[in-house]
């Protein structure tokens, strides 16, 4: 019950956020309506509700922003048909190891990998993605790096 | 061929042949991780192999067995310490050491003994930054 109730209230926020996008600017239009009549601690309230509005479209914006940057999979080069769970994403859009040494002690690659590819992932929509967590060291190797596994 | 995927339509038709000699000696792995409070994990990223690990002194300890590569019939035992402070990884390794199939558990056992002892020791100063 509690996972629905996180749910709808998320997608209520969601959506207030949007709204709040065509409001934005007009706490600080009444803002100077109250500066005018003396009111300051109304004008200062309603500057406040429009940091608060400008704060909601920004997180909107962040979160649509970071789901839409790529999944990295490294592979044998070579090996077109290699196929894994186990997927990475750096912080920007490009992939965040160099493929090779860097790739395979970051993300703990079995012997058969040596990461010497790289290629776009995208996951199945609604399968469930488990992470991001840190890699744990594999043969030999330190890990360190983020990986998610599809599941 | 001592590791041969076989790769069929359905992803539960892999046959893992280079796993063989680490099922022979599982159930004594098993045990060793429970007379040890270890954690035992297998095959990670579909490769033979088995990982004991744990903590202490707030330093995560792991000890691993895994086949050198495709068609061998050797495996190599290794060990580290590590922590994570931040976004950075802290660690000291044991370089890896050779065994060759059939596993013979007597001698594995005593150098898990001897990783675990070494690890147990790893105190947090002696930790090095990660590449």
């Amino acid at each position: 019950m509690w996972i629905w109730n996180a749910f709808v209230y998320t997608l209520a926020d969601i959506l207030r956020g949007f709204s709040d996008l065509f409001r934005l600017g007009e706490g600080l239009a009444k803002a100077e309506q109250y500066w005018n009549q003396r009111d300051y601690w109304m004008a200062i309230a309603s500057i406040c509700q429009d940091i608060s509005r400008a704060a909601s479209i920004f997180a909107i914006v962040f979160s649509i922003a970071q789901s839409t940057r790529p999944f990295y999979q490294y592979y044998p080069a070579g090996n077109e048909s290699y196929s894994s769970k186990f997927i990475t994403r750096g912080n920007g859009w490009s992939p965040p190891y160099t493929t090779g040494t860097q790739a395979a002690e970051k993300l703990s690659l079995p012997p058969y990998n040596p990461g010497t590819a790289v290629r776009v992932i995208k996951p199945k929509s609604f399968r469930f993605l488990k992470g991001p967590s840190r890699v744990k060291p594999k043969f030999g190797h330190s890990g360190g790096g983020i990986q998610y596994v599809s599941q | 061929m001592y590791l041969n995927k076989e790769l069929s339509k359905s992803k539960k038709n892999i046959f893992l042949i280079g796993e063989q000699p680490l099922l022979d000696i599982d159930d004594k792995i098993k045990s060793y991780a429970k007379r040890n409070k270890m954690k035992l994990s297998k095959n990670y990223q579909d490769w033979p192999e088995r990982s004991l690990s744990w903590k202490n002194n707030k330093i995560s300890k792991t000890i691993q067995i895994y086949l050198e590569k495709e068609n061998s019939n050797k495996f190599l035992i290794w060990g580290c310490a590590y922590k994570d402070k931040l976004s950075s990884r802290y660690w000291w390794k044991k370089e890896p050491i050779t065994f060759e199939a059939p596993l013979d558990w007597k001698q594995i056992e005593s150098l898990f003994n001897l990783l675990k002892k070494t690890l147990d020791n790893i105190e947090e100063s002696q930790l090095k930054l990660e590449r």
